[in-house]
């Protein structure tokens, strides 16, 4: 038993810090983030009280990967034509091939989440858009369009 | 459940008051419904004209907030 416990107090679980304790040692802070703990910054003069996590980004990512893409593929009989339906992200491509389908999935993918970014503030306040906000960090972090295409259709 | 002629698509979305925009490869039909919800479809350029596969088509009918393809063939129709 510690003394928090002793006291009937909740553990400090998190690091929690001010924007002008944060200036005066970023290095330090930098490091506690990048040791795995979380660091929580507040703007003490802000009125709505609203704090910012500072987290390592590979554990961002290893967060992240519970949110998984599972692009559903189909031929409709009668248009033949193969459709691929990206619910997570609410894209659907339709071409004559499987290979065109794909790379217009890509395309429609690319072009939202570049969409989404550029809008944070619309997004993230229209609740169906909000649930996406995971799914468009975790391509957000993608390099290039092979990456994206690994992310969609492979094991990530 | 059928397919959708692209035009007929274009008409709800005028209808119900969205407006397109291109960004990269996608053309954005995007705005507030007639109820006061922020609605967004997006097609990929290639499709344009093309009449919409009846899976893809019921999901777009979601998206823009109709119950089901009836609730939209009706939307068109009325005034």
């Amino acid at each position: 038993m510690n003394d928090y416990t002793r006291r009937g107090e909740v553990l400090p679980m998190t690091t929690t810090i001010s924007i002008a304790e944060f200036r005066k040692d970023m290095r330090k802070l930098l490091e506690m983030a990048l040791s795995g703990r979380e660091v929580i910054c507040f703007d003490a003069k802000s009125r709505d009280r609203e704090t910012c996590s500072f987290i390592k980004t590979g554990l961002l990512q290893d967060i992240l990967k519970a949110y998984s893409f599972k692009p559903v593929v189909f031929l409709d009989d009668e248009t033949m034509t193969h459709n691929i339906h990206l619910d997570e992200l609410k894209l659907y491509a339709y071409a004559d091939t499987v290979e065109e389908a794909t790379e217009q999935l890509i395309d429609l993918v690319i072009d939202y989440i570049s969409d989404y970014i550029d809008r944070l503030g619309l997004f993230l306040n229209v609740p169906d858009r909000k649930e996406q906000y995971p799914y468009v960090l975790r391509i957000s972090h993608c390099q290039n369009r092979d990456e994206i295409k690994r992310l969609l259709f492979g094991s990530n | 459940m059928g397919t959708c002629s692209f035009r007929v698509f274009i008409m709800v979305c005028k209808k119900m008051g969205l407006v397109q925009r291109k960004t990269g490869n996608s053309f954005v039909w995007a705005g507030i419904d007639p109820q006061g919800e922020y609605r967004q479809v997006s097609i990929h350029v290639h499709v344009e004209g093309r009449d919409i596969p009846s899976g893809t088509f019921n999901k777009i009918v979601k998206d823009l907030g109709f119950a089901n393809e009836e609730d939209f063939f009706k939307f068109l129709d009325s005034k």
